[in-house]
Order: C-alpha cells, then structure tokens, then sequence
C-alpha cells in the first residue's frame, strides 16, 4: 500500500477561481457523464479490514476522444475514515489514496491499467474489459482501525476524482473551464458503525 | 539656479509590481514549452497571473472612477489627466493590438502547419507497420509452437518434460506444459529458480479449447511486450502446449520508437486547439497583464505629472479669490516642480507687495483722516478742484462758509454745483480768471451776496500737478472776513464815537455857555431889531450844541462797553410783553407767526427788550404816512452745525431797505431816516453778538424790511409751547 499523500486542494480552488473567471456556471455542469461509486463496503476482520466498492464509469465522449488518442487519463482513488463525534470535530483515523492511470497503447492494440502506486499494469483488449474489471474494486486492505468509545460512530468516505493536472498542458485549461470534462462525482458516505 | 537630477517617473513599488509580473508571465511563458518542469505549475501560474489580472483591473478601474468624479466636480488638473490617459492608453494599446492580432495569425498558422496529411498517413503507416512486424513474429510463433505440439504429441506423457527441453530452441523463450485443470506439467525457459508460469486467462482456453491455436501479444510491466501462443497437443485431449516468447530486443526498440512518435502525433493532433487556446490565453494574459500593468502605471506617473499643474491651478485659485498666503508643497525637482517653487516666490512676493499696499493704504487713510480732521477743523473753506472743473473736496467750514452742501457735489463738475447755488456762481465767476490763468498762487477779496446776506470773502488759490487724472487742479481757501471787517468797522466806529465824545462834547458846554453868557451880556444893550437877530442866533447854537451833545452821548454810549446778565429766557412771552406796549394807536398791527415749540434762549431781558423796541421803532418809524403799518413777529428752532438756536423774525410792510444800504445797515451812521443818528441798528447788532447770536437783514424778503435775530439756547433748556 502506498503512503499518505496530501490532497493538492489548491487545484480545486484554482478549478472554482477559474471557473468563476471563464463564468462558467457551475450548476449547469451536471451531466450524464461521470465515476459514480455504486456500493462501498468494509469487509473483513477488525485487525485486517478490506474496502469493497462497485463502481459504475461514464466518461465523457471527449475524455473517450482522447483516450483512444493515446491521452493517459488518471483517477485518484480516495478512502478516508472518520472517527465522528457528537461533539466536535471528527476525527481522521485512516486516510488512503490510490491513484490509477488508464492508457491505451495502439500498437497492440490494447488498453494499460496502471496503479501509479505500485507500478502494477494490467492489460486488455478492449475499454469495455477495463471498465468491467475496474467495476469491481476488491481487496483494497487499510490499517487495522482503532476502538471505539461510547458516543462514538466512524464513517467510511470513498470518492473517486479525475486528475486534471496530469492531462497534457494544453488540456489542462480547457478541462477546466470546459464542462465536457466533467467527471467529478459527489464522494460516497456510509457508516461503519450501525 | 540649482541644478536638479532627474527621477524616474515610476517609484519603485511599482517597478517591483512590474518585475514580479514580468516574472510570472515568464514562468508561465516557459511553462508552456513542451519539456519544461514548470508544467506542472502552469494551472497555478495561470490563476497567479489572472488574480495579477485582476488586481490590476481593480487598480484601474480605481483610478478611472477617481478620474470620473475628478472631471464630474471639474476637480484642477482632472482635464489634462483624462487627455494623458486617454492619449498614453491609445499610443499603448494601438500597437500591442497591431502586435497582438498579428501574433495571433501567426501562432494559429504556426500550429497549423505542424500538422500535414502526408506526415498523418505516416505515422498511420508506420504504426501499421510495426504491427504487420509484430503480427509476423506471432504468426512464426505461432506456426513453431504448433510444430512443437505435434512432436510432443508423439512422445509419451511421462517423457514430454524431456522432449520439451530438447524441442525448446529459443533462448528467451518460455515453454509451459499444463493440462485442462491448469495444473503445470512441465516448464521450459530461462526463471527456473522462482518462476511460476503464468497461465492464458479463461478466454483463451475457450478458444483453445475449440481446437483453435491463440496467439497474441501482451503487455509486460509498464511499457514491454510479448508474444503468447498456446496450442493443443494432438491426440492429447486435456494437455496444451503454451509459449511466451519476448519480442526481439530490436524490434522492441524499434516498435517503441514508432508507438511513441505516433502517440505523440495523435496526441498533439487531438491538442491542436488546445495548444491554440492555451497559447492564446498565454499571449493574452501577457498582453492585459502588460497593459493593465502600464496604464496603471500611466495614471500613477501622469498623476505624479499633473500634481505640480493641479497644485498650481489651485494656487491660482487661491490667488484669484485673494489668498496669498497660499504655498505649494514642492514634490517635484523638475521642470514642473520649478514651476510651483516660482509660483510660492511669487505668491510670496504678492503678498510683501499686498501687505505693504495694505501699510501705504492704512497710511494713506490715516493721512486722509489726518487731514480730513485737519480741514474740518478750519474755518477756512478748502475746496480742491481738478483740471476740468470737477469738485473734489470740500471741507466742512466751506459748507458753512458758502452755504452749500458740498458733499452732495464731489465727483460732479462745478457747473451742477452752481447751478444748485447760484451765489456761488457768482463767486466762481469772480475767481475764473485765476482758476484759468497760469499763476501758481493768487489771493483775491470778492464780495458775496450769499443766502445769509452780504459776505466779504478772502480767497487764496494754488495751482497742484496731478490732481485727478489729468491737467493742473486747484485748491481755493476762503476766509468769510465779514465779522472781521465788521468787527474792524466796528472798532473803527467806536474810536470815532470815542472820539467825538472826548474832542465834541468837550468844547460843546463853553460853546454853549458862551453864547447864552453873550445873549445875557449883550440882550441889555442892542436895539430890538439886533436884539431879536442875537436871541434867534444864540438859540439856534444852544439847539445845535444841544443836538451835537445826543449825537455825542449816542456815539458815547455806542462805544461804551455794555454789561449783560444773561439768563433763560422764554422768547415768546418776552415778545408778548413788548408788543402789548404798543396800543392800536401806535399805528402799528403785529401779528405772530411761530412755529413749533422753541426752547428758552439765553440773553438779558433788558437788552432783549430795548433790541425789539429799537426794530418796532424803526419799523414805525419808517412807515410812510397814512400807512396802515404791520409788524410780523415769528419765532421758530433752527439747527446750525448741530446746534440749536432760536430764530427770532421782525418782519414790517414798509418801503425796506434800499438794495445799496442793505449791507451797511448794521454800521453806525447809516440810516434811511432823515433823522437820527443812524446808531440804532449798530447798537441792535453789538447787543446781540454780546448775546452770542446774529442778526441779519433778509435780502430775499421784499415786502419791507425783515431781520432775523438768532440767539443760542439756554442750557438744559426744554421746548416751550406757544
């Protein structure tokens, strides 16, 4: 498993400042097109705890356009658990971060599955193979987690993001501003603790 | 003058402002460039510049309200800085919009020609080729893995790991013996040691298991390739035959080489209006970061610029509504700041000079009150006269003097005045000859017939340079000499009557005794005829001695001093008692006419009464016979130079004063009566100068004589009614 690594938020600042420069509307965004996380669950025994999720994706045409074009596309994959307290704040008790790269590679004519993370590259024939084997993520083990007190409940938050920054310069810009680029989706919550 | 160094306009904030955007649109500039590291800041370097954007624009949108509301409230200066403004931007923004276009068709035609059709169907080929290479290899793979298979087929199960080391003829390559279950019989290939094959995914056996040999490439690692080929051994139902074979190293670079020329091919095709649009942005950024930048700065030095101008047109202001006290604070060493460091010089010299104008002012006006106290104070009439005649000053005593109110005339030409008073026509007349000749000095006495009667006046002239705006002006004293040559008249009288008294009236008594002593000493011894011619001429020289001794004792007591008590008195009733002395057959009817209520008046009631008789006398005196004569007697209060007097009007219908005698009556020896002494008015006169009043004929009454007596008013004393 690889390190904590720090949230580059300053790029969500910079998307919304941009935006807001371009005047793109930010509410008008929403489409069809997406990383929807179905179903996340914790699996497992207490001291070896596995997150299970399915995963439904809906790139966008564009996105699609410049895969086949030999464009890498990069998703971090982001779990974090909460100690949540009646009282004020919660607390971070396990955070994690995978970060997956998608590429196509014409010659062979087929499509790499990298874990940037690892170095571990999966190959397939075809983009509906990938997706179906993305679908399904399985065995991701975490830390074991600490006990609980009374009053106290943990929640699990799984989102996945697109990694604007790893598009090619030129891209960067218009992935921004342009709403076709969209892939962002809202994080999914579910609590640890009935 | 010091010389002064020059400053750059911009201070250096603002050079600081400019190096640091410079700097970030550098970076950002070079982040653009394929291989930079700068790449992964480029977002940041983006959104630094645009807030840098924006910063500006605030700035200049700042300093353009300000400019707004400077020229809305018409603020100095606010006019000159809207037109270096307006002409700066447009000599900057003119050319970098020249420039900018420009740079845009160039860059759109620059991206354009990277990309061709020829160099498309290149790589296109190219890529095709690599793969024609590699799907060769795998069919050559493929068709020695079959052979392979169907030597192993005729080879029992228990000596096919044997066989397949000896059939193994490729160094790199990995054959794995397995059976339908995936359980590995036998291995062949160079990892002997840890190596666990990895077996075809269920796809593939599918195929295989229909008899279909597969053949395929697949990924190693990141970036590698290699060949799997699996086949089924013949007559061997549940055993295949798999062989991984690693593409040739040389291929491998080869085939490398062209994926990656042909993916960054594609890439940069599918990026070409991207790059358009991030170079765009790019230049566009640099571009209003850079005019922001410099009409920022444009306002910043042009108000630097115009602040000497605006403090001036301030100054001006200041000066125009009469502070000259006003400094400019200097900013500036330049030309300009010279300016407003001569513009304090000069202010400050204005303000010596107004100070010392207000210092001659105030002497001037103290000197003009000094001399305006000073001619009020004369009793000399002073009037001042410039080259045209045109009336300049008049002091106080020539109101009086020539009985004119002066201050209604200064400024107007001597024609208004005398066409006001003509007496005093009369007197111009008699000075025109000085006033138009060319002596710088001259006295004339001229006799006046003035409103308050007969005045001797002693004029003195001066010719002055400058007197109103042009020519030679004039200034005229003149002394009312009346009371003096009255007054010398008078004492000239008096030592005659002294005289006569004293020489006369000596020799009269033996004059007389002799001839009464020769009418008794001869009376005894003429005859009657001689007696008679002695009696009639002694008796005329005793009458005539008799008439010389009252002439001699009227001159007597005309030039004795008088003593006089003077007391209140109420005029009216005064004169009530007087004319009740004279029955209806004194022939004389009085008649009063008073106006107003007159206060008491200060005199002795015993010369007041033999004043009033002597004027009742002479006035019935004078009646012509059979005349049915009126004495009018009126009494009013009069103010002169502020204060009060009574006048006192005798007024009779007889024949008058003759025109001729009328400025003598008052003098001893002058009389219209065949009668008298002709001292009578000349006694009226001295009694009533002793009361310290005056008496006048009035010239202008023509229906005979009227005198008007004014007598001063007892202190404290309240207005009396009728």
């Amino acid at each position: 498993m690889q390190g904590l690594k720090s949230i580059p938020r300053s790029w969500q600042v910079s998307t919304l400042a941009l935006a807001i420069i371009a005047g793109v509307p930010m509410s008008g965004i929403a489409s069809e097109s997406g990383i929807f996380i179905q179903r996340a669950q914790l699996d497992g025994k207490e001291n070896r705890p596995v997150v299970t999720a399915d995963i439904e994706y809906r790139f966008p045409n564009v996105a699609l356009r410049a895969l086949d074009e030999g464009i890498p596309l990069t998703f971090r994959v982001k779990l974090r658990i909460d100690r949540v307290r009646s009282w004020g704040w919660s607390e971070t008790l396990v955070q994690d971060e995978r970060t997956i790269q998608l590429r196509y590679q014409p010659l062979a004519k087929f499509f790499q599955v990298s874990d940037l993370g690892s170095g571990a590259a999966l190959h397939y024939a075809s983009l509906a193979s990938v997706l179906d084997t993305l679908s399904h993520l399985r065995g991701w083990s975490i830390p074991q987690l600490p006990a609980l007190t009374e009053n106290e409940q943990r929640e699990a938050t799984l989102s996945f993001e697109f990694d604007v920054e790893s598009l090619p310069l030129p891209l960067r810009l218009v992935a921004y501003l342009s709403p076709d680029w969209t892939m962002e989706t809202p994080p999914y919550r579910w609590p640890l603790d009935p | 003058m010091a010389t002064r160094s020059l400053r750059p306009p911009l201070t250096l904030s603002i050079i600081l402002l400019f190096l640091a955007i410079l700097g970030s649109l550098h970076l950002m500039s070079s982040a653009t460039q394929d291989a930079s590291a700068l790449g992964e800041i480029y977002s940041t370097l983006v959104l630094t510049n645009a807030l840098a954007g924006l910063l500006l624009l605030t700035l200049v949108g700042v300093n353009i309200y300000w400019l707004i509301r400077e020229l809305r409230r018409k603020a100095a200066g606010s006019n000159l800085t809207s037109r270096m403004i307006f002409l700066f931007s447009l000599l900057t923004m003119a050319p970098a919009a020249i420039v900018f276009y420009y740079s845009m068709q160039f860059l759109d035609r620059s991206i354009d020609s990277w990309f061709d059709v020829n160099i498309d169907h290149a790589m296109e080929d190219a890529l095709e080729l690599g793969q024609t290479a590699l799907d060769e290899r795998m069919r050559n793979v493929s068709k020695e893995l079959e052979q392979t298979a169907e030597k192993l087929a005729t080879s029992p199960v228990s000596l096919m790991g044997v066989r397949l080391n000896e059939l193994n003829e490729l160094e790199d390559a990995e054959l794995t013996l397995f059976t339908r279950q995936g359980h590995v019989i036998s291995y062949s290939g160079a990892h002997t040691e840890s190596f666990i094959p990895a077996l075809p995914d269920i796809n593939v056996m599918i195929q295989v298991r229909r008899g279909k040999p597969y053949v395929g490439l697949e990924g190693v690692g990141a970036g590698g390739l290699q060949i799997r080929a699996v086949a089924p051994i013949m007559g061997e139902d549940s055993l295949y035959l798999q062989a991984i074979y690693p593409i040739p190293r040389h291929l491998a670079q080869l085939t490398d080489t062209v994926e990656s020329a042909y993916l960054h091919y594609k890439e940069m095709t599918f990026l070409r209006g991207s790059l358009k649009f991030t170079f765009s942005l790019t230049l566009s950024l640099i571009l209003l970061l850079s005019l922001l930048a410099a009409v920022w700065s444009a306002f910043l030095s042009i108000r630097r610029i115009v602040e000497p101008v605006r403090l001036l047109a301030i100054g001006t202001r200041s000066i125009a509504a009469g502070d000259y006290e006003k400094r400019l604070p200097v900013k500036d060493r330049g030309e300009l700041g010279f300016l407003v460091e001569s513009f304090n010089t000069m202010t400050a010299k204005i303000a010596q000079s107004r100070d010392q104008a207000e210092r001659s002012q105030r002497e001037l006006q103290a000197q003009h009150a000094y001399l305006e106290t000073l001619l009020a104070s004369l009793s000399s009439a002073v009037l001042s006269l410039d080259a045209r005649g045109t009336v300049l000053t008049a002091n106080q005593a020539a109101n009086t003097i020539l009985h004119a109110d002066f201050s209604q005339y200064l400024g107007w030409p001597l024609a208004v005045l005398t066409g006001a008073y003509p007496h005093i026509a009369e007197l111009m007349n008699a000075l025109s000859p000085h006033i138009d000749g060319d002596k710088q000095t001259w006295t004339q006495e001229v006799g006046l017939q003035g409103p308050g009667g007969r005045q001797e006046l002693f004029c003195r002239g001066t010719t002055i340079e400058g007197v109103g705006n042009e020519g030679h002006g004039h200034v005229l004293v003149i002394d009312d000499v009346t009371a003096l040559i009255q007054a010398q008249r008078n004492s000239a009288w008096s030592e005659v009557a002294r005289r006569l008294a004293h020489e006369i009236k000596n020799p009269l008594t033996p004059i007389q005794l002799s001839a009464e002593r020769l009418r008794h000493k001869l009376s005894k011894v003429l005859v009657e005829g001689d007696l008679e011619m002695l009696e009639k001429s002694t008796r005329t020289i005793v009458q005539q001695v008799e008439a010389m001794k009252s002439m001699v004792n009227a001159f007597a007591e005309y030039a004795k001093p008088t003593i006089v008590q003077l007391c209140p008195i109420a005029i009216r009733p005064l004169l009530d008692e007087i004319v009740a002395l004279y029955p209806p057959s004194s022939g004389i009817a009085f008649e009063f006419s008073h106006q107003g209520d007159v206060p008491e008046i200060l005199a002795d009631p015993v010369k007041l009464r033999q004043v009033v008789h002597n004027l009742i006398k002479n006035a019935q005196e004078a009646m012509p016979q059979g005349h049915e004569g009126k004495v009018t007697l009126s009494t009013r209060r009069t103010e002169d130079a502020g204060t009060e007097q009574v006048e006192v009007r005798i007024s009779d219908n007889g024949p008058g004063i003759p025109p001729e005698q009328s400025s003598r009556i008052f003098e001893p020896y002058v009389t219209t009566k065949s009668k008298g002494t002709g001292l009578g008015l000349a006694i009226v006169k001295r009694i009533i100068e002793e009361f310290g009043g005056k008496i006048r004929l009035d010239s202008h009454y023509h229906n005979g004589a009227s005198f008007v007596i004014i007598l001063p008013v007892a202190p404290d004393s309240q207005p009396k009614a009728p």
